[in-house]
Order: C-alpha cells, then structure tokens, then sequence
C-alpha cells in the first residue's frame, strides 16, 4: 500500500472514531437516538469500518509486520477490555439496580470499544514493539 | 522447559490478594446495610476465581509460550471480531432508531456479550482450521 493510501487510511479511521465518540457522547447525554446522531453513528462506523484492517496493518495488500502485530494486538486488547466490562456492567447493574437505556448501554459499549483500542494502539505504536 | 516453575512470587501474591478480597466478605456479611450481599457475593466471586487462578498456575509446569502461529490466529481472530461486535452495536443502534425492534438494556448487553463471545470463538476455529491468516 502506497504511503499516500496509508495515510487517508489512518486519518479515516481516527476521523470515523472522533466522529463516532462524539455522538455517542451526545447520545449519552440526551438519553436517545435522533435522527443527526443515527447519521453520525451511521457515518462513523462507515469511515472506521472500510479503513479498520489498514489501520490495524492486517489487509491482503499490508507489507509492514510490524504495524500488523501491534494493531491485532491491539485489537485483541480491546477485544478483551470490551469483553470484561460489558460482563462486569451486566452483572453489577443488575445488583444495583441500575436502570439503563438500550442506547445508554450501547453507547458506554461502543465508546469503550474505540477508546480501549485507540489508546493501546498509540500504546505499542509508542513502545514500538510487542514482545 | 519441563521442570517446575521456579519464581512463583507472582502466583503468590494473587492467592493471598485472592483470599484477602474473599475474606473482606465475612466483614461485609454481617451488615444489615441495603445492597451489602450482592458486594460480599462479588468479593467471593472475584476472590475465589484469584485464588484458583493462582493455585492452577502454582501446579502447572513450565511450558514453551504459545508459538508464534497460534498468537496471530488469535489475534486476528480477535479483530475480526471487534470489527463484528462494532458493526453489531452500530446496527442495533440504527434499527432500534428505525423502530424495527425493541431491546431491553439487558438483552441489549447480552446481545453484545454473545456477539464478541461467538464470533471469536467462530473466527479463531476458522482460522486454526485454515492454517493460516494470510
């Protein structure tokens, strides 16, 4: 992959998950969905979505083995941050009581799952390697 | 690589962090406070799966780390289903927008739950079965 290509890439996967925290924050704070937020979150994940594997270095056409191994690790970090708080917050939400929105949830999940891998991605990316 | 782990200060230290939290129950226990039981529960829990982490690892005897094959099925089995589970979370919150369903907060969370729990089970038998993740 060109370094031109690289470089949208990454930007659309750090434009799509700026846009994506964002709305979530606003879906967070406003309780529900409306129709500017479903097209945030609409265009947010489309943007993360098609640049996912380049940012994460594990397309067919990648080359650098280095960016491969951080970004799927990376991925398996976040995989498992998102995978322990969302059984932690099923469990002590039901123990206290506490009463969540479908879109409340949704949001704490997605927000987690971008911020988990954004940041230990920079993480590795800074550290430089993954042994 | 076959004789006995010989540092275990770590598993150590997770067995006795493991029973102090289980312990810290019995203080909780006795309280009439509202909402104490299912905090002494979770101490139990958390604390009892500590000290089994520990002793199983105590046990165990030193074996070569997984190769390098099996830690990058795994880890791209593990993106694709992050890639899943956000593309989930994404048509949940589209089609919950559009009306066509109506979830629960916790089938919402068991949803998500079963999505990262099968697809990585999916992708990761897919991926040993192949050989391969090129």
């Amino acid at each position: 992959m060109s370094a031109i290509n690289l470089r949208w890439t990454r930007a659309s996967f750090w434009l799509g998950s700026l846009l994506l925290i964002i709305t979530v924050a606003i879906i967070y704070v406003g309780h529900e969905i409306n129709d500017i937020t479903a097209v945030g979150v609409l265009l947010g994940v489309v943007l993360m979505l098609s640049s996912f594997f380049d940012f994460i270095g594990a397309s067919r056409d990648a080359r650098d083995e280095r960016a491969r191994k951080i970004g799927t690790l990376a991925a398996t970090w976040s995989w498992y941050i998102t995978m322990s708080f969302t059984g932690m917050l099923l469990a002590f939400s039901h123990w206290n009581n506490r009463e969540f929105t479908t879109d409340h949830l949704l949001s704490i999940i997605v927000f987690i799952m971008i911020a988990s891998l954004l940041v230990v991605n920079t993480y590795f990316n800074l550290k430089g390697d993954v042994e | 690589m076959t004789g006995i782990r010989r540092n275990k200060t770590l598993e150590i230290v997770i067995v006795a962090s493991g029973a102090i939290i289980a312990l810290s129950s019995l203080v909780l226990w006795p309280s009439t406070a509202e909402n104490v039981l299912p905090w002494a529960a979770t101490s139990i829990i958390i604390g009892g799966i500590m000290i089994l982490f520990g002793v199983v690892r105590l046990l165990q005897r030193e074996e070569p780390r997984g190769d390098e094959r099996t830690r990058k099925l795994g880890a791209y089995a593990a993106s694709w289903s992050w890639f899943s589970a956000l593309s989930v979370a994404s048509l949940l919150y589209l089609l919950e927008h559009q009306k066509m369903i109506a979830l629960s907060a916790d089938q919402a969370l068991v949803a998500m739950l079963v999505t990262l729990l099968g697809t990585m089970v999916v992708f990761n038998a897919y991926y040993r079965k192949r050989g391969d993740a090129e």
